[in-house]
């Protein structure tokens, strides 16, 4: 093909200049990336995925299968463009991809001649799965880079996208998707009811197949309508007409998704539109005829190169040879012939209609009827085209010869898009009139008009779309009004008399985009698939970025002729959201960098910020990991860190911690039964350790839970189940007991959390709050009080996670700072520091305490070594099914100690247990590490982890192996409690 | 009406918890067995990010349609 501007179609004079591969090129506002590329004479435009074909330009619409272009570089690199859905713009960089060097002379093309000499086996369907699957560890080492290199698309761009999106939420009563004849018409009715209306198009300009016709002041009849239907609705206030926008799923609740591309200050926008009433006006896509070398640059579909023609004033080559088998294909004959260039049709039907046969004699377009294109010829784009007579049975050819052409405009029928109405659910059914699937049973509140329902006519399908206008608006209790017809009909009549493929040997492309061919299907039909939803993943057709918009019927009967069934017996693949090409970055919308969620910050957040801390994301929190002094690293500080609340006292921020009151007559009832133990018999003012289990017997989550008074009790939550421990509290008041007169509520964000910790933790708080009594006969282990400082009242519970003294101070969230403050002032004499979330982990692992790490949801309150906590004396969640004759098995990984031979060497958490060095762990795993810190106590790496049977193996050296690194370490197997085996530091 | 995405799944209604001493089979298929319905199917949803109430709901899996909502202690007057 070589293409060329022969008039101005609808495009603006103006010229301006952008570039291809660095090579600058005209363009003219209104042009498309493909219309600009064709006008400068551009036949190859980049190569194909698997076999490094040449591609062009083979549509003017979403269907794009050949001219995927990138576009800009840098960080506005964006791979994957169709060419012909994308407007040129001044200074635009276009770049051709899949190539190297050069689209032209392209050194992977070697794929496309290796596998035409061993036809049906190299690179054909299944190739991949059947020829590199041995050995295993050749895939990622060897296999899959190679042939990611060579297959593929476009590169992604490596750095941050700089746009902004936003994610939009829309409200229409109509929603109108389409902005064809039938869809402006739809629009135009409903908008006189006064409704809230909008129109979504995918193309920048209105008037879907209405464009392919010419705008000229003779034959422009129908533009004018165009023209003056756009006007109206522009004029409209209560339309909306997005451009540029593909409604790419249709959900629950008449509720459509759509991509708006607009390329401003915002460049893409999401709309989650909320519509009463949705009509569908999504059109059809021609189908390509399948013979070989079908994706040839200069292969086109027919309507398209008359879009090009008539809309961008593309001449798409000088010689022009249509193949069809319906009526379509003749209007592109005729405008291109009127246009001069020298015409032939190839129409596989033996009686086209006799006006199309009279019209061509009469304009001196040549007409082979009952014949066949069986391949197309040239290097890089087509030169000559073999035709042929097809037998009557459809199954031979004769009379083979060559002609000479660079375009070949084809026209296998026309596909309806279902999508939209199929995306609820409903089975599409195949019409043999149309030869085409459509969907008989809409959902509620849709419609499906135009040629989307299979009507190509033009005053058919505009009938059909104010029918449905005026119901909708009926069914919103408002009136649709007439609009003025088009000056005259086009007759959509096809006549078609399908063709799937032509019976030739060669590549016959199906699923252009990702190179599936006629073979691949065969293929697949003889390695026995017989589900669509097979052979699609098995070729992969229809997965590529236009979702096989094209490929998808013609597969299908090709399928169907292998399985000698029909059509709707072989059905469709199921259709999914989206259906269109859609960008991360419409999807994430302002939510990136750190608007990509809320963060939650304690009331002491502020002074952590002051102190220097270096934070850690826990949830939406940012905790304070540490306090580094000058030049210190994490593990300096955390060592130091672990050492002083050891020896002096530190403060840490726990107000992560989940707080939840548990209020009423029943709350002690209630308690007993969510804990294993009894919260009934816990005195006022006093504090207790709780586990808590799931239905199924597994352990759940721990905390503190402290009674303030015989009806209300204040529990604490570790900090990731914080909420949903607080749902499975209010589930089982309302679903299992509702008898039980009790009221939980979350006072997570009510109380701010302190904790200090250390030797000389009693006397900094007696320091900081004189009108408190600290000592242990006030206030001992486990004890709670409540005391004031200043007016503002504090909750004191001595408890200890540290294995030392501590207390754990709540306050009112308002008076956090000043109360964190006053202990820091009080506590100075005494040397207190802030000690962050990774020495708390260090002072708990040498406790022998669990956490999150080891409570994950798959251990038992055995394999903790906590089964004596459970009470005998009641029923709780869990007790049931903790009793599983698996849960209760001896061998199962109990919680040990670990602690490195040589101290010095770290031991990985996530490693596993092996008794033998030299065995392959993954296969003789008898545990894992959970959790792993330096020890300065010990001065030597510990790490707290489950071990079959591990109870009974203290003293055994074992290997922690850690395989994706290689390494191995050996480790004593000891307990769980490194640190004041006898718990007497925290009831000094 | 509110917005869906205000609640949150949360089981199964239809499954009757057994007695506290009933054998631990029936516990066992309490927990794990589960029909996985084509059609209606009754179910608790929680208002997460609402009241925080527990919902009896009446839904079809295949359309998302739901026909009857109540409380949890609620069954719907006639047989749907």
């Amino acid at each position: 093909m070589s293409a060329y501007r022969i008039g101005n179609g609808r495009l603006g004079e103006a010229e301006f200049i952008f570039t291809f591969d660095g090579h600058k090129m005209t363009a003219r506002a209104g042009d498309t990336v493909a219309s600009a590329l064709l006008a400068n004479g551009v036949e190859v435009i980049g190569r194909s995925f698997k076999y490094h074909r040449p591609r062009g330009v083979t549509s003017s619409g979403p269907e794009e299968t050949g001219a995927l272009v990138t576009l800009g570089s840098g960080a506005r690199l964006e791979p994957n463009v169709r060419a012909t859905m994308e407007p040129v713009s001044e200074g635009l960089e276009v770049f051709s991809q899949n190539c190297w060097p050069t689209p032209t002379f392209d050194l992977w093309s070697v794929n496309s001649l290796v596998s035409g000499l061993l036809p049906g086996s190299l690179l054909s369907a299944g190739f991949y799965y059947k020829s590199f699957m041995w050995p295993a560890a050749f895939w990622h080492r060897l296999y899959e880079p190679a042939i990611r290199r060579a297959a593929g698309m476009a590169k992604p761009p490596r750095e941050a996208d700089p746009d902004l999106y936003d994610r939009i939420n829309s409200f229409c009563d109509i929603a109108v998707v389409g902005g064809g004849a039938a869809g402006l018409s739809a629009a135009l009715s409903s908008a006189q009811s006064g409704l809230r209306v909008i129109l979504f198009e995918e193309n920048s300009d209105l008037g879907g197949q209405l464009l392919n016709e010419p705008p000229d002041a003779i034959n422009g009849d129908l533009e004018q309508w165009r023209k003056s239907a756009v006007v109206s609705l522009m004029a409209a206030p209560n339309v909306t007409i997005l451009t540029r926008t593909i409604c790419w799923g249709c959900f629950d609740g008449n509720t459509l998704a759509a991509h708006e591309c607009i390329d401003g200050k915002v460049r893409q926008n999401y709309h989650k539109v909320h519509a009463g009433k949705i009509i569908i006006a999504a059109g059809a896509i021609e189908r390509p005829m399948v013979f070989a070398n079908n994706d040839k640059p200069g292969v086109m579909l027919a309507a398209s190169a008359r879009r090009m023609l008539n809309h961008y004033g593309i001449a798409a080559g000088h010689t022009l040879v249509v193949f069809t088998n319906n009526n379509s294909a003749y209007q592109t004959a005729f405008d291109y012939r009127a246009h001069g260039i020298s015409t032939l049709v190839v129409d596989s039907r033996c009686k086209p209609p006799a006006k199309l046969v009279a019209a061509c004699a009469k304009q001196g377009i040549q007409l082979q009827t009952g014949g066949v294109v069986i391949q197309a010829r040239g290097w890089h784009g087509v030169r000559k085209v073999v035709l042929a007579d097809l037998s009557s049975d459809g199954k031979s050819m004769t009379r083979k010869r060559v002609v000479a052409c660079d375009l070949l405009a084809h026209s296998g029928g026309w596909t309806p898009q279902v999508q939209m109405a199929a995306h609820g659910g409903m089975v599409p059914i195949y019409n043999q009139k149309i030869t085409a699937f459509l969907v008989d049973k809409l959902p509620n509140d849709t419609w499906s008009v135009g040629a989307a329902e299979g009507e190509n006519s033009l005053y058919a399908g505009i009938q059909q779309a104010l029918t449905a206008a005026r119901l909708a608006c009926d069914e919103l209790g408002q009136t649709a009004g007439e609009i003025v017809l088009p000056p005259r009909d086009l007759d959509g009549e096809l006549n078609i008399e399908p063709l799937w493929r032509v019976p030739a040997a060669g590549k016959q492309m199906v699923d252009i985009q990702h190179d599936v061919t006629t073979d691949d299907i065969m293929q697949a039909h003889l390695e026995g698939y017989v589900s669509v939803e097979h052979l699609k993943r098995y070729t992969t057709l229809g997965m590529a970025n236009d979702q096989g918009r094209t490929a998808n019927v013609n597969a299908l009967a090709i399928m169907a002729q292998c399985r000698n069934q029909t059509i709707q017996d072989t059905g469709t693949t199921r259709f999914r959201p989206p259906i269109a090409p859609v960008t991360m970055g419409a999807f994430v919308g302002r939510a990136v960098g750190e608007y990509f969620q809320p963060v939650r910050r304690t009331p002491m957040q502020a002074w952590h910020e002051r102190f220097g801390a270096v934070f850690v994301n826990v949830g939406l929190y940012r905790r304070p990991q540490y306090y580094p002094r000058v030049g210190e690293t994490l593990d300096d500080a955390y060592k130091r860190e672990t050492t002083h609340v050891r020896q002096k006292v530190g403060i840490c921020d726990i107000t992560f911690l989940g707080k939840i009151e548990v209020v009423g007559p029943d709350a002690a009832v209630f308690l007993d039964r969510i804990y294993i133990n009894m919260l009934s018999t816990l005195p006022v003012n006093k504090a207790r350790y709780g586990i808590m289990l799931r239905e199924d017997g597994f352990v759940y989550d721990d905390g503190t839970t402290t009674r303030l008074a015989e009806d209300r009790y204040f529990m604490t939550t570790t900090t990731a189940k914080a909420s949903s421990v607080l749902a499975h509290l209010e589930r089982c008041l309302e679903i299992e007991w509702p008898e039980l007169k009790v009221r939980v509520s979350s006072v997570s964000e009510h109380w701010a959390a302190m904790s200090v910790a250390g030797p000389a933790s009693r006397n900094t708080l007696q320091n900081a709050f004189e009108d408190i009594d600290f000592a242990s006969e006030a206030l001992p282990f486990m004890g709670v009080v409540h005391g004031q400082y200043k007016n503002i009242i504090l909750r004191i519970l001595r408890i200890s996670f540290s294995g030392e003294i501590a207390y754990e101070i709540y306050v009112g969230a308002d008076h956090g700072e000043t109360i964190w403050e006053r202990i820091m002032e009080a506590g100075a004499k005494f040397n207190i520091i802030p000690y962050g979330l990774e020495s708390l982990g260090a002072l708990r692992i040498e406790k022998g305490h669990v956490t999150g790490s080891e409570l994950d949801g798959r251990v038992t309150l055995g394999d903790v070594n906590l089964e004596a906590m459970a009470s005998r004396k009641k029923w709780f969640v869990g007790q049931n099914l903790m009793q599983r004759p698996g849960l209760k098995n001896p061998n199962r990984p109990r919680l040990v100690g670990l602690r490195s031979v040589d101290p010095k060497v770290p031991i990985a958490t996530g490693s596993i247990l092996v008794t033998d060095a030299n065995t392959e762990a993954r296969a003789n795993s008898e545990g894992w590490v959970s959790s792993m810190t330096y020890s300065p106590e010990l001065d030597s790496f510990i790490a707290l982890g489950f071990l079959c049977n591990g109870l009974n193996r203290y003293g055994e050296v074992i290997y922690a192996a850690y395989p994706v690194k290689r390494r191995i370490v050996a480790v004593e197997v000891v307990s769980n409690h490194f640190v004041d085996r006898q718990n007497q530091r925290v009831k000094g | 009406m509110r917005e869906h995405t205000e609640f949150t799944y949360g089981e199964d209604a239809n499954r009757q918890k057994p007695e506290i001493d009933a054998p631990i089979e029936d516990w066992n298929t309490y927990i794990y067995e589960r029909d996985n319905v084509a059609g209606y199917h009754m179910e608790y949803w929680h208002h997460a990010f609402g009241c925080r109430a527990w919902i009896k709901v009446k839904r079809d899996t295949q359309t998302h349609a739901i026909l009857w909502v109540g409380l949890p202690q609620e069954n719907p007057e006639i047989a749907l």
